[in-house]
């Protein structure tokens, strides 16, 4: 369970309404792993939400935002102009979708801290266990760290033994 | 009001109005109220305005605006990110500076602009992963690496010359913290700036976007949704924080667009340092009259609600506050939206026209006392 009471309860509340439901799919399907046929993820590095036409708000990166994977231009407000920055990067694994990042929220605030290397097995390279950090990291698409959970000791603890 | 006698502009402080700050004395506050000095107000003197219906002096968004020695002023707008637009001190347009690609003196995504001491300039170019720096002629003199997912407008060269960066590093050692030490390189020395390091997709953007500024021993950085001014020394040390604990600023976890639902949540829009030390604040809040004043139009991306005047939607709390007391100068709220700061006396806004054209004003900051002596 994450040690920031705010991120405690978001879970909590994720959990009691099932939000964040991996909907029955394999752990597996969650994580892509690159094919060898992709070209990478495009990504859309900046993006702005307007609230005046043409006139910026707050910008934002597409990793930040409601989609992490490919093919996807700024997903969050307008996209003014053409945009020159939107090209492939990295390959293709890690997670493609910040609703699956959810659903590992949920898994990891419902295991014991035994469970913890099984679930992080499951997940291949899509999560790992920062030892300096005492975090758990979750790639994105192109190897970018698009997650970082801070652990309890006791989960710090069973991960270390088995790391 | 009595007249105005103790008529100060910013960073000059005289007549006992205001004290010259004091060095650190606590390390954790909350900022003290009442305002010390009580017959102050904060008033904005327009100093231009840039914009045209049409040619070259047409501006539209952008991050920031910049002025360097000689008054001229420096912006890059969204819909030609990789040029610079150069103005007179009158609004005048000079010239543009640089054109899309990746050689020298070409951009591709220009997120800040730093005017350094003699009129250098430091173009922090996130398309081309660089800050170029150009003379005052501007002429390309050299270039850095900078991290891709550079913040706008947010930066603080240190005393030494070192640069802290406001940026997502999304590398194990970086990612989850806002501030970024680069070496000359530009690589990132060393990752600090919140305990809090817990971000996924949905909260990374929110928790790590700063406005932040040069401090005496460290950079300064205010979280977008939250009051909470931070010292960070260059070690990723928090060396002093002050808490603003105010009704119209509650912390909040996500930035969401403007929304008829409910009033737009306030922001903090600029952080500056005077000459003196003193921390200026602007946080955008709602207008009162917010709710009659926004539209509704549907855009690629589905129905989005605009304001139809930026000022009636939006208000500015302006603030100065002693960085060594925790004490609350002058505060004042002004009827109008202010986007940022152009140096430690002007700032800078955007107001759209009656017909729709869109417009910068630059403001030049006063303080201004009521009271006799």
């Amino acid at each position: 369970m994450p040690s920031n009471p705010t991120h405690r309860a978001i879970l909590l509340c994720a959990l009691l309404l099932g939000v964040a439901s991996t909907g029955g799919r394999s752990v597996a399907a969650q994580v892509v792993e690159p094919d060898g046929k992709d070209q990478g993820c495009t990504y859309c590095l900046w993006c702005t939400v307007s609230d005046v036409p043409g006139h910026m708000l707050q910008h934002d990166y597409l990793t930040s935002s409601k989609v992490i994977g490919m093919d996807h231009a700024c997903v969050t407000g307008v996209c003014p102009g053409p945009h020159g920055t939107c090209a492939p990067q990295g390959p293709v694994f890690g997670f493609d979708n910040a609703a699956e990042v959810e659903a590992f929220e949920v898994r990891l605030a419902v295991a014991s801290p035994g469970d913890l290397p099984a679930l992080l097995g499951s997940y291949g390279r899509g999560v790992t266990f920062n030892r300096e950090r005492r975090t758990l990291q979750l790639m994105g698409c192109g190897g970018r760290i698009v997650g970082n959970i801070p652990l309890e000791s006791e989960q710090v603890a069973h991960l270390t033994a088995t790391d | 009001m009595k007249g105005i006698l103790c008529r100060l502009t910013v960073g000059l402080v005289t007549a006992g109005c205001i004290t010259v700050p004091v060095s650190a004395q606590a390390p954790d506050g909350v900022v003290r109220e009442p305002q010390q000095c009580r017959s102050c107000r904060i008033v904005l003197e327009r100093e231009t305005t840039l914009g045209a219906d049409s040619g070259p002096n047409v501006v539209t968004s952008t991050f920031f605006v910049k002025r360097d020695s000689r008054g001229r002023l420096y912006s890059v707008f969204q819909f030609e990110p990789s040029a610079i637009v150069v103005f007179a001190s009158d609004g005048a347009f000079l010239q543009k500076i640089g054109h899309e690609g990746a050689g020298p003196g070409e951009f591709r995504y220009i997120l800040g602009l730093h005017v350094a001491d003699g009129d250098t300039l430091h173009l922090f170019d996130v398309g081309n992963q660089r800050r170029t720096v150009l003379s005052p002629e501007y002429e390309v003199v050299r270039s850095h690496r900078i991290p891709p997912a550079l913040m706008p407008d947010a930066y603080a060269f240190l005393p030494d010359g070192a640069l802290v960066v406001n940026a997502l590093v999304p590398t194990p050692a970086g990612a989850g913290y806002p501030l970024h030490l680069l070496t000359a390189e530009g690589d990132v020395e060393r990752s600090f700036g919140t305990d809090d390091t817990y971000i996924t997709p949905r909260t990374e953007y929110t928790h790590t976007v700063r406005r932040v500024a040069p401090g005496d021993s460290g950079v300064w950085a205010v979280p977008w949704t939250r009051y909470v001014l931070q010292l960070w020394s260059r070690d990723g040390t928090m060396r002093r924080q002050w808490r603003r604990s105010v009704p119209w600023f509650e912390p909040y976890e996500q930035i969401e667009p403007l929304s008829e639902e409910g009033p737009p949540a306030p922001m903090v829009a600029g952080l500056s340092v005077d000459a003196h030390g003193y921390l200026w604040v602007a946080v955008t809040v709602a207008d009162s009259r917010w709710r009659s004043n926004l539209r509704r139009e549907t855009g690629p991306d589905g129905p989005q609600v605009f304001p139809k005047a930026v000022e009636r939607v939006y208000d500015t709390i302006l603030e100065m506050i002693d960085p060594g007391t925790g004490r609350l100068i002058v505060s004042e709220r002004l009827d109008q939206k202010i986007s940022g700061f152009v140096d430690a006396n002007r700032v800078f806004g955007f107001r759209l026209t009656p017909d729709g054209g869109e417009r910068l004003d630059i403001w030049r900051l006063r303080l201004v006392s009521t009271v006799m002596h």
